[in-house]
Protein backbone atom coordinates (compact mmCIF):
# COMPACT_ATOMS: atom_id res chain seq x y z
CA UNK A 1 0.00 0.00 0.00
CA UNK A 2 1.21 3.34 -0.83
CA UNK A 3 1.22 6.35 1.68
CA UNK A 4 1.30 9.49 0.71
CA UNK A 5 5.04 9.77 2.10
CA UNK A 6 5.67 7.06 -1.02
CA UNK A 7 3.86 9.04 -3.64
CA UNK A 8 6.22 11.60 -2.69
CA UNK A 9 9.11 9.94 -2.63
CA UNK A 10 8.18 8.11 -6.50
CA UNK A 11 7.55 12.09 -7.21
CA UNK A 12 10.60 12.67 -6.44
CA UNK A 13 12.62 9.93 -8.05
CA UNK A 14 10.92 10.46 -11.53
CA UNK A 15 12.15 14.31 -11.19
CA UNK A 16 15.37 13.12 -10.07
CA UNK A 17 15.66 10.51 -13.63
CA UNK A 18 14.39 12.96 -15.75
CA UNK A 19 17.87 15.33 -14.52
CA UNK A 20 16.84 17.60 -11.41
CA UNK A 21 19.98 16.22 -9.42
CA UNK A 22 19.56 18.07 -6.70
CA UNK A 23 16.04 17.02 -5.38
CA UNK A 24 18.17 14.15 -4.60
CA UNK A 25 18.60 15.90 -1.34
CA UNK A 26 15.05 15.34 0.06
CA UNK A 27 15.41 11.56 0.11
CA UNK A 28 18.83 12.16 1.35
CA UNK A 29 17.07 14.14 4.30
CA UNK A 30 14.72 12.13 4.64
CA UNK A 31 16.31 9.12 5.03
CA UNK A 32 19.59 9.34 6.42
CA UNK A 33 18.54 9.31 9.78
CA UNK A 34 17.51 5.80 9.25
CA UNK A 35 20.41 4.23 6.81
CA UNK A 36 22.76 5.28 9.25
CA UNK A 37 20.70 3.55 12.23
CA UNK A 38 21.40 0.50 10.26
CA UNK A 39 24.66 1.37 9.50
CA UNK A 40 25.32 1.52 13.84
CA UNK A 41 23.23 -1.87 14.35
CA UNK A 42 26.01 -3.28 11.92
CA UNK A 43 29.23 -1.48 12.20
CA UNK A 44 28.81 -0.51 15.68
CA UNK A 45 30.70 2.85 15.72
CA UNK A 46 29.85 6.18 13.73
CA UNK A 47 32.62 6.47 11.16
CA UNK A 48 31.92 3.19 9.06
CA UNK A 49 27.76 4.03 9.71
CA UNK A 50 28.87 7.49 8.49
CA UNK A 51 30.47 5.91 5.30
CA UNK A 52 27.78 3.10 4.97
CA UNK A 53 25.49 6.14 4.99
CA UNK A 54 27.04 7.68 1.96
CA UNK A 55 27.96 4.82 0.22
CA UNK A 56 24.28 3.08 0.35
CA UNK A 57 22.74 6.48 -0.89
CA UNK A 58 25.47 6.59 -3.74
CA UNK A 59 24.77 3.16 -5.07
CA UNK A 60 20.78 4.57 -4.73
CA UNK A 61 21.35 7.44 -6.86
CA UNK A 62 23.27 5.43 -9.58
CA UNK A 63 20.45 2.74 -9.32
CA UNK A 64 17.59 5.46 -9.30
CA UNK A 65 17.19 4.53 -13.23
CA UNK A 66 16.12 1.16 -12.57
CA UNK A 67 13.46 1.79 -9.89
CA UNK A 68 10.33 0.69 -11.04
CA UNK A 69 8.26 1.54 -8.46
CA UNK A 70 6.82 -1.83 -7.78
CA UNK A 71 7.69 -1.58 -3.82
CA UNK A 72 8.08 1.23 -2.21
CA UNK A 73 10.89 3.73 -2.41
CA UNK A 74 12.10 2.94 1.34
CA UNK A 75 11.41 -0.88 1.40
CA UNK A 76 14.24 -0.72 -2.26
CA UNK A 77 16.13 1.64 -0.21
CA UNK A 78 16.71 -0.49 2.97
CA UNK A 79 17.13 -3.58 0.76
CA UNK A 80 20.21 -1.98 -1.16
CA UNK A 81 21.19 -0.97 2.39
CA UNK A 82 20.51 -4.18 4.16
CA UNK A 83 22.69 -5.88 0.91
CA UNK A 84 25.68 -3.47 1.08
CA UNK A 85 25.81 -4.30 5.06
CA UNK A 86 25.76 -7.75 4.69
CA UNK A 87 28.09 -7.55 1.69
CA UNK A 88 30.93 -5.00 3.29
CA UNK A 89 34.16 -6.84 4.14
CA UNK A 90 34.26 -4.07 7.27
CA UNK A 91 31.11 -5.36 8.83
CA UNK A 92 31.39 -6.74 12.71
CA UNK A 93 30.25 -10.04 13.00
CA UNK A 94 27.25 -9.45 15.28
CA UNK A 95 23.95 -7.50 14.15
CA UNK A 96 22.91 -5.11 17.06
CA UNK A 97 19.45 -4.72 17.10
CA UNK A 98 18.15 -0.75 17.53
CA UNK A 99 16.26 -2.26 20.69
CA UNK A 100 20.30 -2.20 22.26
CA UNK A 101 20.53 1.44 21.42
CA UNK A 102 21.08 3.11 24.60
CA UNK A 103 22.01 6.70 23.39
CA UNK A 104 18.59 7.61 22.16
CA UNK A 105 17.27 11.29 23.02
CA UNK A 106 14.56 11.59 25.32
CA UNK A 107 11.10 11.80 23.49
CA UNK A 108 8.85 14.75 23.37
CA UNK A 109 7.31 13.54 26.90
CA UNK A 110 7.76 10.96 29.59
CA UNK A 111 5.03 9.02 28.14
CA UNK A 112 6.46 8.59 24.94
CA UNK A 113 10.02 8.10 26.81
CA UNK A 114 8.41 5.17 28.77
CA UNK A 115 6.64 3.42 25.78
CA UNK A 116 9.77 3.84 23.90
CA UNK A 117 11.09 1.83 26.29
CA UNK A 118 8.82 -0.61 26.88
CA UNK A 119 8.72 -1.45 23.14
CA UNK A 120 12.95 -1.48 23.05
CA UNK A 121 12.59 -3.98 26.04
CA UNK A 122 10.23 -6.19 24.52
CA UNK A 123 12.04 -6.34 21.29
CA UNK A 124 15.28 -6.71 22.78
CA UNK A 125 14.16 -10.18 25.06
CA UNK A 126 12.74 -11.35 21.59
CA UNK A 127 16.08 -10.75 19.71
CA UNK A 128 18.81 -11.65 21.99
CA UNK A 129 17.25 -15.59 21.84
CA UNK A 130 17.27 -15.50 18.29
CA UNK A 131 20.49 -16.47 15.61
CA UNK A 132 22.26 -12.97 14.79
CA UNK A 133 20.95 -13.29 11.12
CA UNK A 134 17.21 -12.70 11.31
CA UNK A 135 17.16 -10.67 14.45
CA UNK A 136 17.34 -7.73 11.70
CA UNK A 137 13.49 -9.01 10.70
CA UNK A 138 12.14 -8.25 13.94
CA UNK A 139 13.99 -4.78 13.97
CA UNK A 140 12.52 -4.20 10.50
CA UNK A 141 8.93 -5.20 11.37
CA UNK A 142 9.12 -2.99 14.76
CA UNK A 143 11.74 0.02 13.93
CA UNK A 144 11.38 0.29 9.91
CA UNK A 145 7.59 -0.22 9.91
CA UNK A 146 7.87 -2.93 7.35
CA UNK A 147 5.94 -5.75 6.78
CA UNK A 148 5.95 -9.36 6.48
CA UNK A 149 6.08 -9.31 2.52
CA UNK A 150 8.57 -6.12 2.63
CA UNK A 151 11.01 -8.06 4.97
CA UNK A 152 10.90 -11.16 2.67
CA UNK A 153 11.89 -8.43 -0.11
CA UNK A 154 14.53 -6.98 1.77
CA UNK A 155 16.35 -9.85 3.52
CA UNK A 156 15.45 -12.86 1.48
CA UNK A 157 13.61 -14.72 4.52
CA UNK A 158 10.84 -16.67 3.64
CA UNK A 159 7.75 -14.87 5.10
CA UNK A 160 6.92 -18.01 7.57
CA UNK A 161 10.45 -18.12 9.20
CA UNK A 162 10.03 -13.81 9.50
CA UNK A 163 6.56 -14.49 10.99
CA UNK A 164 7.51 -17.50 13.68
CA UNK A 165 10.44 -14.61 14.68
CA UNK A 166 8.24 -11.91 14.63
CA UNK A 167 5.56 -13.99 16.63
CA UNK A 168 7.03 -13.61 20.08
CA UNK A 169 8.32 -10.33 19.73
CA UNK A 170 4.82 -9.28 19.34
CA UNK A 171 3.76 -11.43 22.09
CA UNK A 172 5.81 -10.14 24.38
CA UNK A 173 5.22 -6.78 23.27
CA UNK A 174 1.53 -7.16 24.73
CA UNK A 175 2.21 -8.53 27.77
CA UNK A 176 4.86 -5.35 28.62
CA UNK A 177 2.14 -2.78 27.22
CA UNK A 178 -0.46 -4.62 29.77
CA UNK A 179 1.90 -3.77 32.29
CA UNK A 180 3.30 -0.67 31.10
CA UNK A 181 -1.25 0.37 30.93
CA UNK A 182 -1.60 -1.05 34.86
CA UNK A 183 1.60 -0.02 36.13
CA UNK A 184 1.72 3.93 34.63
CA UNK A 185 4.57 5.81 34.09
CA UNK A 186 7.38 5.08 36.59
CA UNK B 1 -16.04 -12.18 21.32
CA UNK B 2 -14.12 -11.30 24.42
CA UNK B 3 -11.91 -8.06 24.87
CA UNK B 4 -8.81 -10.97 24.61
CA UNK B 5 -9.58 -12.07 21.17
CA UNK B 6 -10.26 -8.84 19.75
CA UNK B 7 -7.10 -7.77 20.34
CA UNK B 8 -5.82 -11.32 19.37
CA UNK B 9 -7.00 -10.37 16.02
CA UNK B 10 -5.60 -6.85 16.30
CA UNK B 11 -2.20 -8.10 16.82
CA UNK B 12 -2.38 -11.04 14.18
CA UNK B 13 -3.07 -8.26 12.03
CA UNK B 14 0.14 -5.69 12.84
CA UNK B 15 2.13 -6.70 9.25
CA UNK B 16 -0.13 -8.35 7.73
CA UNK B 17 -2.11 -5.51 6.11
CA UNK B 18 -5.55 -3.57 7.63
CA UNK B 19 -8.57 -5.77 9.10
CA UNK B 20 -11.45 -6.95 7.49
CA UNK B 21 -13.77 -4.16 7.46
CA UNK B 22 -16.57 -6.01 8.93
CA UNK B 23 -14.35 -5.82 12.04
CA UNK B 24 -12.91 -2.94 11.89
CA UNK B 25 -16.55 -1.16 11.83
CA UNK B 26 -17.24 -3.92 15.29
CA UNK B 27 -13.85 -2.93 16.75
CA UNK B 28 -14.88 1.06 16.66
CA UNK B 29 -17.99 0.28 18.44
CA UNK B 30 -16.48 -1.87 21.18
CA UNK B 31 -13.82 0.62 21.88
CA UNK B 32 -16.44 2.86 22.62
CA UNK B 33 -17.55 1.09 25.51
CA UNK B 34 -14.17 -0.55 26.30
CA UNK B 35 -11.76 1.71 28.70
CA UNK B 36 -9.09 -0.95 28.52
CA UNK B 37 -9.21 -1.87 24.79
CA UNK B 38 -8.89 1.53 23.63
CA UNK B 39 -6.03 2.29 25.79
CA UNK B 40 -4.11 -0.77 24.24
CA UNK B 41 -5.29 0.81 20.81
CA UNK B 42 -3.93 4.23 21.58
CA UNK B 43 -0.71 2.67 22.71
CA UNK B 44 -0.55 0.91 19.61
CA UNK B 45 -1.25 4.35 17.62
CA UNK B 46 1.51 5.83 19.90
CA UNK B 47 4.23 2.86 18.80
CA UNK B 48 3.21 3.66 15.33
CA UNK B 49 4.04 7.19 15.64
CA UNK B 50 7.42 6.49 17.00
CA UNK B 51 8.44 4.24 14.62
CA UNK B 52 11.11 5.57 12.06
CA UNK B 53 11.67 8.31 14.38
CA UNK B 54 12.12 7.94 18.10
CA UNK B 55 13.95 4.41 17.49
CA UNK B 56 17.11 5.55 15.79
CA UNK B 57 20.24 7.27 17.10
CA UNK B 58 21.21 10.85 16.28
CA UNK B 59 23.14 10.69 12.89
CA UNK B 60 25.44 13.36 11.81
CA UNK B 61 24.20 16.05 8.76
CA UNK B 62 25.28 13.76 6.25
CA UNK B 63 23.72 14.89 3.25
CA UNK B 64 25.81 17.71 2.14
CA UNK B 65 28.63 15.18 1.81
CA UNK B 66 26.45 12.77 0.05
CA UNK B 67 25.64 15.68 -2.73
CA UNK B 68 29.02 16.95 -2.84
CA UNK B 69 30.25 13.23 -3.91
CA UNK B 70 27.07 12.67 -6.49
CA UNK B 71 27.95 15.69 -8.16
CA UNK B 72 31.80 15.02 -8.09
CA UNK B 73 31.00 11.25 -9.78
CA UNK B 74 28.74 13.02 -12.58
CA UNK B 75 31.53 15.20 -13.82
CA UNK B 76 34.16 12.43 -13.62
CA UNK B 77 31.78 10.21 -15.62
CA UNK B 78 29.15 11.64 -17.58
CA UNK B 79 27.91 8.23 -19.02
CA UNK B 80 25.84 8.18 -15.29
CA UNK B 81 24.08 11.31 -16.77
CA UNK B 82 23.76 9.71 -20.37
CA UNK B 83 22.50 6.71 -18.56
CA UNK B 84 19.91 9.24 -17.08
CA UNK B 85 18.82 10.89 -20.31
CA UNK B 86 18.78 7.74 -22.68
CA UNK B 87 15.67 5.42 -21.68
CA UNK B 88 15.97 2.97 -24.77
CA UNK B 89 19.41 2.79 -26.07
CA UNK B 90 20.21 4.00 -29.96
CA UNK B 91 20.79 0.38 -30.47
CA UNK B 92 17.65 -0.89 -29.03
CA UNK B 93 16.10 1.96 -31.74
CA UNK B 94 17.81 0.41 -34.93
CA UNK B 95 17.07 -2.82 -34.33
CA UNK B 96 13.29 -2.41 -33.81
CA UNK B 97 13.19 -0.62 -36.50
CA UNK B 98 14.82 -2.94 -38.59
CA UNK B 99 12.53 -5.63 -37.59
CA UNK B 100 9.09 -3.40 -38.26
CA UNK B 101 10.74 -2.74 -41.88
CA UNK B 102 11.55 -6.63 -42.42
CA UNK B 103 7.89 -7.39 -41.33
CA UNK B 104 6.30 -5.02 -43.69
CA UNK B 105 8.18 -6.06 -46.66
CA UNK B 106 7.59 -9.26 -46.16
CA UNK B 107 4.20 -9.68 -45.67
CA UNK B 108 4.17 -9.43 -49.37
CA UNK B 109 5.22 -12.50 -49.83
CA UNK B 110 2.77 -14.47 -47.25
CA UNK B 111 -0.10 -16.67 -48.46
CA UNK B 112 -2.80 -14.79 -47.67
CA UNK B 113 -1.85 -11.56 -49.07
CA UNK B 114 -1.59 -13.62 -52.74
CA UNK B 115 -4.91 -15.01 -52.23
CA UNK B 116 -6.24 -11.43 -51.55
CA UNK B 117 -4.16 -9.88 -54.45
CA UNK B 118 -5.71 -12.86 -56.82
CA UNK B 119 -9.52 -12.40 -55.90
CA UNK B 120 -8.81 -8.58 -55.69
CA UNK B 121 -6.11 -7.42 -57.98
CA UNK B 122 -4.12 -4.58 -57.38
CA UNK B 123 -6.53 -1.61 -56.31
CA UNK B 124 -5.83 -2.91 -52.63
CA UNK B 125 -2.12 -1.64 -53.17
CA UNK B 126 -2.50 1.72 -52.50
CA UNK B 127 -4.07 2.11 -49.22
CA UNK B 128 -1.51 -0.84 -48.11
CA UNK B 129 1.17 1.15 -49.36
CA UNK B 130 0.33 4.46 -47.84
CA UNK B 131 0.23 2.61 -44.45
CA UNK B 132 3.50 1.39 -44.64
CA UNK B 133 4.71 4.56 -45.18
CA UNK B 134 3.01 6.52 -42.88
CA UNK B 135 4.48 3.77 -40.05
CA UNK B 136 7.76 3.68 -41.07
CA UNK B 137 7.94 7.78 -41.76
CA UNK B 138 6.62 7.68 -38.54
CA UNK B 139 8.88 5.96 -36.43
CA UNK B 140 11.74 7.43 -38.31
CA UNK B 141 10.66 10.72 -37.19
CA UNK B 142 10.16 9.55 -33.67
CA UNK B 143 13.89 7.78 -34.44
CA UNK B 144 15.18 10.98 -35.90
CA UNK B 145 13.42 13.19 -33.29
CA UNK B 146 14.67 11.78 -30.14
CA UNK B 147 18.18 11.41 -31.51
CA UNK B 148 19.32 14.30 -33.39
CA UNK B 149 22.51 14.92 -31.10
CA UNK B 150 23.54 11.35 -32.03
CA UNK B 151 22.80 11.46 -35.45
CA UNK B 152 24.35 14.71 -35.90
CA UNK B 153 27.42 13.81 -34.42
CA UNK B 154 27.49 10.54 -36.26
CA UNK B 155 26.74 11.94 -39.65
CA UNK B 156 29.48 15.17 -38.61
CA UNK B 157 25.90 17.05 -39.42
CA UNK B 158 27.20 20.65 -37.63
Amino acid sequence: MNTGDDFNDQMIVAEVVSGQKELFRLLVDRYQKIVYGMGMSFFHNPEDASDFTQEVFLKVFRSLPHFEGRSRFSTWLYKIAYNTAVNSITRKKEYHSLAEEESLPDGDTPERTALRATVQEAVWEAVRELPERYRICVDLFFFYDRSYQEIEAITGYPVNTIKSHVFRAKKLLREKLEDFAEGGIE
Amino acid sequence: MTCRMRMDKVYDALGEGSLPLLFRLQLGVHLLFCRGCAEEIKQLQAIQELKETDFFPEAPELADRIMQRIYAEAIESPETELDFAQGVSFRSWVITGFIILISLSTSFFGMDFIKVAASQGSSFLLPIGLTIGCIVTGYGAVFIGSHLKELSDRFRLH
